[in-house]
């Protein structure tokens, strides 16, 4: 696998024309793999990166329901929506928006909520929390513990707190480690393929 | 297969089968196969389709979170799967995600996905395209490609067909082997039956009937057909014995034929033989025809010899007689004359002998049989051969019977006696003796003999003696003689009911005899020659009468006109030929007339139907003078009404007295019809 250059990024248009989450997955990883491969950032760049981080972490977030399966109360009705919710990340939260337009998982539409700090965590599906909360990941996680709620981190040590899937870079890539067991506990069934591209799986490890 | 070639009809079951079981192999295997390579074909295909479903399937996350080295570990499951040469994930975008190649091969998948979904058959490779979808989105491509390995499993086939076939077609034989006979033996016994039945004549054999099907069937046809024939055969025999005996039959009816034909050879054979001794009779009949043919014609020159030796002293003393200017004295006149008469007597009795035996061969003789006295009869004809005889001092001895009378007609009864009197004397010798001897034979006839002392006759001559026209020897002798005078002598001695015949003995002397019926009264022949000569006697002489004599001949005339000369009272006419003597007649109607036959113009036979038709001539008496003397011709001119038929030469007692008779008759007439005005 040879990847060919910087060519690809800077051709944006048909990249934001289709609007296609694997290609903005795609477009995404290959920014980041650049960067990690320059192993350059200035602030600009920076900016760059994350913003590039942030679409891959949104189109993660949404797919990740594909693999999960909820319980039936988690759902008011049978065709209602997926609710994702995002603490305190608006950025991110648009770009998710944008994302999931058209789109559906499991035969629901998928429906973002920007939450702040506080805010009910009720009939929320997926919660993500970035790392600007990760001091209070733990009170965060608690709310959400034993609600069937998929919640999405990016801390060190999210699982052990109680997140269900933490993200986390590996070579300069961004990959995912799962908690079956605290999933277990949240009523959400986790699919093995999801288990199987996970970076780290665990499974007894009690918080 | 050349089940033709094939004799038994085992053999071509056994053929049939297996030929069958291999045909129904082959299309097995073949169709097997086929279905195998679909079903193959298939399996693989929905394997491989399945595989790359779930491939796909587990392969989305890895798409879903770019985590290629989950793809390649999925894709690297795949070495399980040997058929699987090669495997590709593609991402939606078409780019290659993750690759797999087997590594028994080196087969690569391609860089860019197919761009249709589904099992794709490019020869012996197997491609599976398939899409991989998550919540409705194309999150990439699955793509495997696997071997068919289409040859192994070909030749895997075609071993399994091949082993197979040969199990079957070994199976098939043995079991063959087994079952045809279930077919064959009872044809097979079928047929031994009907060798049997061919070869033994046997009829009466039935093939055994081992089941219902149609072998069954023919095994009842082959009895019934064996019934049929051995009926024929039957009826076929009987109609050969029945051939047989008709043929024995026909042999037995044959032998008959061949038996009666044998008959009938030896009937034709005894014909044949008869009608060989028949021919030879006609042969000899035929030799005799011819001999006396011959003698006739010896005869005939004979008779010219005879008659011409008369007629030369005839003519040559008429010749001296009739020279004036030779001196010849009146003795020599009268012995001249004498020569004539005795040739002219001569040529006469030969005349009358050849006459008397045309009479007699021609059956026209007729003799009248009146008793005769035989004395009287010897005594005339001693009277005629006395002279001769004692000229040559030859013996008359005449030693009859008197008072004898035989049945017969006197005058040829002289003749007779006359002829062997007069052969006795002629060839005697001189100074011999002749005897005449006549005496009763038996109680009815009486035998004449005459024996002389000449020189007698050898056998050869005694069988001649009676044939015509011989003279035994005497045909240049000096004695005259016509060699038939026996030859009549026998004739007229039949006809008169007698037998004659003779015994000789050479240089002793012959003996002829003569049978004849023996007669009682001869009154009655003395009174009839006394009635003739009172006719004669009335003649009146001295009239005046006329004759016309019709003649063309002067010498007749000549002789005529002496003869009526020397009558007194008679006047001639002649006449040269009818006309002129019709003439003379009517004018001159004289008393009687003389009339040739043979004349010139009218002959005298029609002369005398003109003088009967003219009523002044109707009643003279004509009177025929002619040469044909003929007996026929003598009864047809007495039959035209000649007054009488005198034939030449002229007898001049005999010619007179017919004259007298015809000028009695015709004065009597002249007395009853009443006198013409001219007489």
């Amino acid at each position: 696998m040879k990847r060919t250059g910087g060519s690809t990024p800077v051709r944006p248009g048909p990249f934001s024309q289709r609007f296609g989450a694997l290609p903005a997955r795609a477009f995404a990883t290959l920014c980041l793999a650049l960067c990690v491969a320059t192993g350059q950032a200035s602030r600009a760049e920076s900016d760059a990166f994350d913003s590039i981080e942030s679409r891959v972490k949104a189109a993660y977030l949404y797919k990740f329901g594909s693999y999960v399966d909820w319980p039936q109360q988690a759902f008011p009705a049978a065709q209602a929506p997926l609710q994702i919710g995002v603490l305190d990340d608006v950025a991110l939260a648009d770009e998710l928006s944008r994302m999931v337009q058209g789109r559906s998982v499991a035969g629901r539409p998928l429906q973002i909520r920007k939450l702040k700090s506080g805010d009910s965590l009720a009939g929320l599906n997926v919660l993500f929390v970035s790392k600007a909360h990760n001091g209070r990941l733990a009170d965060i996680l608690s709310a959400a513990k034993a609600q069937p709620i998929l919640t999405v981190t990016e801390a060190d040590n999210a699982l052990s707190l109680g997140g269900i899937i933490n993200f986390v870079p590996v070579e300069g890539r961004l990959r995912f480690e799962v908690s079956s067991r605290t999933a277990q506990l949240s009523h959400l069934s986790i699919s093995a393929r999801l288990l199987a591209a996970a970076y780290k799986v665990e499974n007894g490890a009690a918080p | 297969m050349t089940l033709v070639r094939l004799h038994t009809l085992r053999h071509k079951l056994i053929g049939i089968v297996l030929a069958t079981t291999l045909v129904a192999l082959a299309l097995a295997t073949v169709l097997i196969g086929a279905y195998n390579l679909r079903a193959h074909h298939r399996n693989l295909a929905a394997s491989l389709t399945a595989q790359a479903e779930l491939l796909g399937y587990m392969t989305a996350p890895a798409l879903s979170f770019d985590d290629k080295g989950l793809a390649e570990t999925n894709l690297g499951l795949l070495r399980l799967q040997p058929d699987v040469m090669a495997a590709a994930i593609y991402t939606a975008q078409g780019r290659l995600f993750a690759s797999y190649a087997s590594p028994s091969s080196h087969a690569a998948p391609p860089t860019i996905p197919p761009e249709t979904e589904g099992a794709l058959t490019d020869g012996a490779t197997l491609g599976v395209t398939r899409r991989i979808v998550n919540d409705g989105e194309v999150l990439g491509t699955v793509y495997l490609q696997a071997d068919l390995r289409l040859l192994e499993r070909l030749l895997d086939l075609l071993g399994i067909g091949s082993f197979v076939t040969l199990l079957a077609m070994l199976v098939a034989y043995l079991m063959a082997l087994r079952l045809q006979r279930v077919v064959t033996r009872p044809i097979l016994k079928m047929a031994a039956v009907a060798r049997e039945v061919v070869e033994q004549r046997d009829y009466s054999r039935r093939a055994e009937k081992a089941s219902e099907d149609e072998v069954g069937q023919l095994a009842d046809s082959f009895n019934d057909m064996l019934s049929e024939i051995e009926e024929r055969t039957l009826l076929l025999e009987r109609s050969n014995q029945e051939i047989a005996r008709e043929v024995g039959e026909r042999g037995r009816a044959q032998q008959e034929v061949m038996r009666l034909n044998t008959q009938l050879e030896t009937r034709v054979r005894e014909r044949t033989l008869q009608l060989e001794a028949s021919n030879e009779e006609l042969i000899g009949a035929k030799a005799s025809a011819d001999k006396a043919n011959q003698a006739k014609s010896e005869f005939l020159s004979s008779m010219s010899h005879e008659l011409r030796t008369p007629l030369n002293a005839i003519l040559g003393f008429a010749q001296l007689l009739g020279e004036d200017d030779l001196p010849i004295p009146a003795r020599k006149r009268k012995d001249f004359t004498s020569y004539i008469l005795k040739a002219g007597n001569h040529l006469l009795v030969l005349i009358n002998e050849v006459l008397d035996l045309a009479k007699v061969e021609s059956g026209t003789m007729t003799l009248s049989l009146e008793p005769v006295a035989l004395g009287e009869v010897m005594r005339e004809c001693r009277e005629m051969v006395e002279p001769a005889a004692n000229a040559r001092r030859i013996q008359l001895v005449f030693a009859h019977d008197d008072g004898l009378h035989v049945l017969a007609d006197r005058t040829r009864l002289k003749q007779v006696v006359l002829n062997l009197l007069t052969n006795a004397v002629k060839y005697n010798r001189d100074g011999g003796t002749v005897v005449i001897g006549a005496s009763w034979n038996d109680g009815e006839r009486v035998r004449i003999t005459i024996q002389d002392t000449g020189k007698g006759l050898d056998s050869e001559q005694l069988a001649h003696i009676f044939q015509p026209f011989n003279r035994l020897g005497q045909e240049s002798g000096p004695e005259e003689g016509t060699g038939i005078g026996l030859v009549v002598t026998k004739r007229l001695i039949e006809l008169m009911g007698g037998e004659i015949g003779l015994s000789s003995t050479v240089g002793v002397g012959t003996v002829f005899w003569i049978d004849l019926k023996a007669a009682e009264s001869p009154q009655l022949a003395a009174e009839a020659q006394l009635g003739e000569a009172h006719v004669a006697s009335l003649l009146p002489p001295g009239s005046s009468d006329t004759v016309l004599y019709v003649e063309d001949n002067p010498a007749n005339l000549r002789l005529v006109e002496e003869i009526v000369a020397l009558r007194t009272g008679l006047r001639l006419l002649t006449a040269g030929d009818g006309k002129h003597g019709l003439a003379l007649a009517r004018e001159h109607r004289p008393e009687v007339i003389l009339m040739d036959i043979n004349l010139p113009g009218i002959d005298g036979a029609d002369a005398l139907k003109i003088l009967r038709r003219e009523p002044s001539t109707r009643d003279i008496p004509v009177i025929a003078l002619t040469a044909n003397a003929m007996p026929r011709d003598i009864e047809q001119g007495l039959a035209a009404g000649f007054f009488r038929y005198l034939t030449k030469p002229i007898a001049v007692n005999e010619f007179l007295t017919a004259l007298d008779a015809a000028l009695a008759r015709a004065h009597a007439g002249r007395v009853e019809e009443p006198a013409g005005p001219d007489r």
